[in-house]
């Protein structure tokens, strides 16, 4: 088989290696996005999704940790407890706060504040630390500690109140806010109001009935609402599909387009500068699927060498780009990858669209120019 | 001489615009397999525009095409490219290679657009025909003009067309290379019982061909 359109691809090195570059640079944004959604996702429900719960009791029309304002009494917790099925209940507030480090403020923190007695809703994941928390200890997510350069004994302070830093737990990044965990009775001190939690947690013993003890729930208190760990998951992500999906969406559909562009321009050049070669090949008798075939084969390859630059591209940047970003989690996923390897095909057929209209405008009797 | 091959009947070429140019007017005339002949003219004549409707490159405004008793004008569009490949073998003044292509290549590719599952042999086979063999691995931009135009010629005999289509085939040579790329043009005719049909103003090459049609403002008169 004689390789035309590899000798066609390869005749401008250097036109090449710009578009190469070019879309490599494109897909390990892409990829970089996708790892960025991942891990925002994965951390944002891996909390939801690890802690030992098995149902999440909320104020009425409340539905997730992330968005949801919910207010319940702590003494529910001692009811729900001795509903017949349930293991443990126990409250879990959620404080949304800065915290100061010396003179300086930090982002946003997702303070989680639990029962150290029952410890149900602690973090699943200790990196490094006790997860036993004394008064005015903390559970602190390793992106957050990374990013203010906080260890295991470090202090900071939550509303002028000193606390130290415990423990280092994994899996509690949700990127625009970073989880950390307190005692109970922590919490009530910094909200101020004693009495109040945002969820009751439940731990189900073995062989409960889980609908029986929400209808129990339910008919202990008409303004709670109750879900199961996965349907609490679902309403997590949910509102992460909602909240950012969009705009990673808009970006990598953007990126998308560029890559697309970048091909087409790369060909269409290509195509107007081996006009004569194209007029040729229609004159021999080169069928115009065969030109077809020889403009798409061009792009894919493209594409492809382009796909693998990326992938080069993303692994030689991505340790630079969490350096300055230390707060950013990202999952690279095989699965992210096939969906932008199979992309890049897509947009390799794509791009030859417009050189393939250059084609049909070429004319055979061309090739008798001098 | 025998059956007629390729015939032109009543053939014009009008270009219509603020003045209507005909570039070829009521052209008639027809060549037998095994028969070289030339048409000659000066430039601007209607020799290129007259080759480019006998090979099916350019619509007449009018007249036919018949080859092999076909009119190929009749035929569809897109049944075209496959005619001309299996039927015409092209000869450009330019030579009109792909340059990133070695010479056994260039071969080849029209074999192998053919569906020719024997493309190398016969390519080998061709190029040693015409003298290229040991240049067959040279890259086509690497062969000088008198290379490239045996090679040229290897490449339109090579899927056995009944008609070869010659633009200006020495236009481009010194002498030497342009006596090389006529024997090969006559032997094509002589041995492979191809017609040939050669546009050009080079009056050297009369003495390889058995006729010469010549034309001048679009108008054909035998000699």
């Amino acid at each position: 088989m004689v390789p035309l359109a590899r000798r066609m691809l390869f005749r401008d090195r250097g036109r090449l290696l710009v578009t190469v570059i070019g879309l490599g640079s494109t897909v390990s944004l892409i990829l970089f996005l996708l790892a960025v959604y991942d891990g925002v996702r994965d951390g944002t429900i891996n909390y939801v999704r690890t802690a030992v719960i098995d149902l999440w009791v909320c104020q009425k029309n409340a539905n997730n940790l992330i968005k949801s304002s919910s207010f319940v009494q702590t003494s529910r917790a001692a009811e729900i407890s001795r509903i017949p099925g349930v293991r443990g209940a126990a409250p879990l507030m959620r404080i949304i706060t800065r915290a100061r480090i010396g003179q300086r403020d930090t982002s946003t923190l997702f303070i989680l504040a639990f029962d150290p007695r029952t410890r149900i809703g602690e973090p699943a994941s200790i990196a490094e630390g006790t997860p036993h928390l004394e008064r005015h200890d903390m559970i602190l997510d390793r992106s957050f500690a990374r990013k203010y350069g906080l260890a295991v004994g470090s202090m900071l302070r939550i509303q002028e109140t000193p606390f130290r830093i415990a423990a280092i737990s994994e899996g509690t990044n949700a990127l625009l806010a970073q989880y950390a965990f307190v005692r109970i009775d922590d919490g009530e001190e910094l909200l101020g109001i004693p009495g109040i939690a945002s969820f009751i947690l439940v731990r189900l013993g073995a062989g409960a009935n889980p609908q029986q003890v929400i209808d129990a729930i339910r008919r202990l208190d008409d303004r709670l609402t109750v879900y199961t760990r996965d349907e609490f998951v679902a309403n997590n992500l949910a509102e992460i599909q909602t909240g950012v999906l969009p705009v990673f969406g808009a970006i990598i559909v953007f990126g998308a387009l560029v890559c697309g562009l970048v091909i087409a321009l790369m060909l269409y050049s290509s195509v107007l500068e081996r006009r004569e070669d194209y007029a040729t090949l229609k004159a021999l008798g080169a069928s115009h699927l065969y030109l077809l075939r020889l403009i798409v084969v061009q792009s894919i390859a493209g594409s492809l060498s382009g796909f693998a630059c990326g992938l080069i591209v993303t692994a030689a940047t991505t340790p630079i780009l969490l350096q300055f970003a230390p707060s950013v989690t990202v999952h690279y996923t095989v699965s992210a990858a096939l969906i932008v390897f199979a992309g890049t095909i897509v947009i390799g057929i794509c791009g030859a669209a417009v050189p393939i209209q250059l084609l049909r405008r070429i004319y055979p009797a061309e090739v008798f120019r001098a | 001489m025998s059956d007629v091959t390729i015939a032109a009947t009543g053939l014009s070429k009008s270009y219509e615009g603020a003045s209507t140019v005909t570039a070829v007017d009521d052209v008639s005339f027809d060549v037998h397999a095994g028969e070289v002949v030339l048409i000659s003219g000066p430039n601007g004549s209607g020799k290129t525009t007259l080759l480019a409707m006998l090979g099916g490159l350019l619509l007449p405004s009018s007249g036919t095409v018949t080859l092999n008793g076909r009119n190929i004008n009749s035929l569809p569009p897109g049944c075209l490219p496959a005619f001309r490949l299996r039927s015409i073998g092209f000869v450009f003044q330019a030579f009109r290679l792909l340059d990133e292509l070695t010479a056994r290549e260039n071969v080849e590719l029209v074999l192998e657009m053919a569906g020719a599952r024997d493309a190398a042999i016969r390519a080998a086979a061709l190029l040693e025909d015409a003298g290229m063999t040991d240049r067959a691995d040279r890259l086509a931009r690497n062969l000088s003009s008198g290379e490239k135009q045996c090679v040229a010629i290897a490449r339109a005999l090579a899927n056995d067309p009944a008609v070869i289509l010659a633009d200006e085939p020495t236009g481009s040579l010194d002498s030497r290379a342009g006596e090389v790329a006529m024997r090969l043009l006559g032997g094509a005719a002589r041995s492979r019982g191809k017609a040939v049909v050669i546009v050009s103003h080079d009056t050297r090459i009369e003495k390889h061909v058995n006729r010469v049609l010549r034309m001048a403002d679009g108008r054909l008169g035998d000699r």
